[in-house]
């Protein structure tokens, strides 16, 4: 018998072994595994003499106020239908549709798209311009306010097949896709612009964090970017494009930072 | 069907009651998780809140694989990480991590948080991974498959988790010496 196994000594603190079983393996343990073991039992001791904690009465109405404020500006900004519900279909097909175009049509024009890095994020100023539809990034972005990156061949592509140069490989024009406003912020807006614009969209299942990801949000589209730090840092990240249904538009941004592929916060 | 799910039904369908007893049901727990996570009562206040507000703007996200309450428990996680992102880039000091010393700073947190001050200096000092996963399993009395479908990780590797977890807290807690960890790798 391996007589230090840490799965036996994880079973043995758990007291989940049968008595006969534990007391045998016990016993065998060399003095490494038992000390192991008391320590182990130490520290399970310890924490389970600790007393739960929880909020007293100030900090349950603290919470309940904010909670309620920070619904009441949300609520503000979407109505309820559009936070909990999806969206009408047909819009919804149409911006998808033009998605695909759009990839085409970019390729087509060798307009390779990327977010490199080097300077501040030209945005907001042609906003109402912007050929996407997006709508809320939900509570990982409501705090958003920032993003430095920096777009290089995107914001030209974008002007050069903007909304009057839809045109698809049969030479049919596509309908440019709607402006909707929404809260979230320019420089993601542009941000969004520019990762749908490039549509490099590929090899999805081989992300790290897809899955993870994938649990608590439905994802459909990422793109590799460079993201720039408050400390002016480049750090490598994929941003998500979500969607708040399985068929309607691409709706928010995410970034996920590609070496630990937990969510970049940006203020 | 589940009461919360049940109450998620109604709030997605429209009914802001049942999101507040959704909040009043779990609020405990999501604090207590935010609290270990984040060791400042503000802190995890602040993460709380959060994490109710994504409730609320996200909700009809939960795809119904897993428990509700599992959802929840990983959006207050993901919401501490972002929180603690959030600080690190703030402050110059960087919060305690790895085997790094206590920061002296965080005296204050460790009686705010309430846990014995050698107990949560030493838990401060875990990476986080690991005190995630003791927080849920060790404090929270989560099992650990649970806690294995809240970090999306296999059963395997949250024992390999808190087994090293703890073996470092024993080592701070002065009940085991320093020495190797002679499992290197976790468990697939």
């Amino acid at each position: 018998m391996d007589n230090y196994n840490p799965d036996l000594i994880f079973d043995l603190a758990a007291g989940i072994l049968p008595e006969d079983e534990a007391r045998a393996a016990e016993a065998a343990l060399t003095a490494e595994g038992r000390a192991e073991l008391a320590a182990q039992r130490a520290v399970l001791a310890a924490i389970a003499a600790e007393p739960m904690v929880g909020m007293n009465d100030i900090e349950r109405a603290q919470l309940h106020r904010s909670v309620a404020d920070g619904i009441a500006a949300t609520t503000r900004e979407l109505s309820p239908v559009e936070i909990a519900q999806p969206r009408a279909s047909t819009r919804q097909t149409r911006s998808v549709r033009w998605m695909r175009w759009a990839s085409a049509a970019t390729a087509a024009a060798m307009f390779v798209g990327v977010v490199a890095v080097g300077s501040q994020l030209s945005i907001g100023g042609d906003s109402d311009t912007s050929d996407t539809t997006i709508a809320t990034a939900g509570g990982a972005l409501s705090s958003a306010t920032t993003v430095a990156a920096t777009t290089t061949t995107a914001e030209a592509a974008r002007a050069e097949a903007g909304a009057d140069s839809f045109e698809s490989a049969d030479g049919a024009l596509l309908e440019p896709p709607e402006v909707r406003s929404a809260n979230v912020e320019e420089d993601l807006r542009d941000l969004a612009v520019t990762m749908i614009n490039t549509q490099r969209f590929d090899s999805l299942a081989t992300l790290a964090c897809y899955d993870e990801a994938m649990q608590e949000l439905t994802i459909v589209d990422w793109e590799p970017v460079t993201f720039i730090s408050e400390d002016g840092s480049e750090v490598e990240a994929i941003g998500f494009s979500y969607r708040t249904t399985a068929t309607a538009d691409p709706t928010a941004i995410q970034l996920y930072e590609v070496a630990t592929c937990l969510p970049i916060v940006t203020e | 069907m589940s009461e919360d799910i049940e109450l998620l039904d109604r709030f997605i369908a429209g009914d802001q009651e049942a999101f507040n007893q959704l909040m009043r049901a779990h609020e405990d727990r999501v604090f207590a998780i935010a609290l270990r996570m984040m060791r400042n009562r503000d802190a995890a206040l602040d993460a709380a809140q959060e994490t109710f507000l994504t409730l609320y703007r996200k909700a009809d996200r939960f795809h119904r694989k897993s428990a509700f309450s599992t959802w929840l428990y990983r959006v207050t996680i993901n919401t501490c990480y972002d929180q603690l992102r959030k600080q690190k880039r703030r402050q110059a000091d960087p919060l305690p991590e790895t085997n790094d010393p206590v920061d002296p700073h965080s005296a204050d947190e460790v009686a705010a948080a309430e846990l014995r001050p050698d107990l949560a200096a030493a838990l401060a000092t875990l990476p986080e991974d690991f005190r995630i996963a003791v927080v849920l399993s060790d404090f929270e009395g989560n099992s650990l498959e649970m806690v294995a479908e809240i970090l999306e990780v296999p059963v395997g590797t949250v024992k390999s988790r808190l087994f090293r977890g703890r073996r470092l807290l024993a080592q701070k807690l002065g009940n085991l010496s320093p020495t190797p960890d002679p499992q290197r790798d976790e468990h697939g």
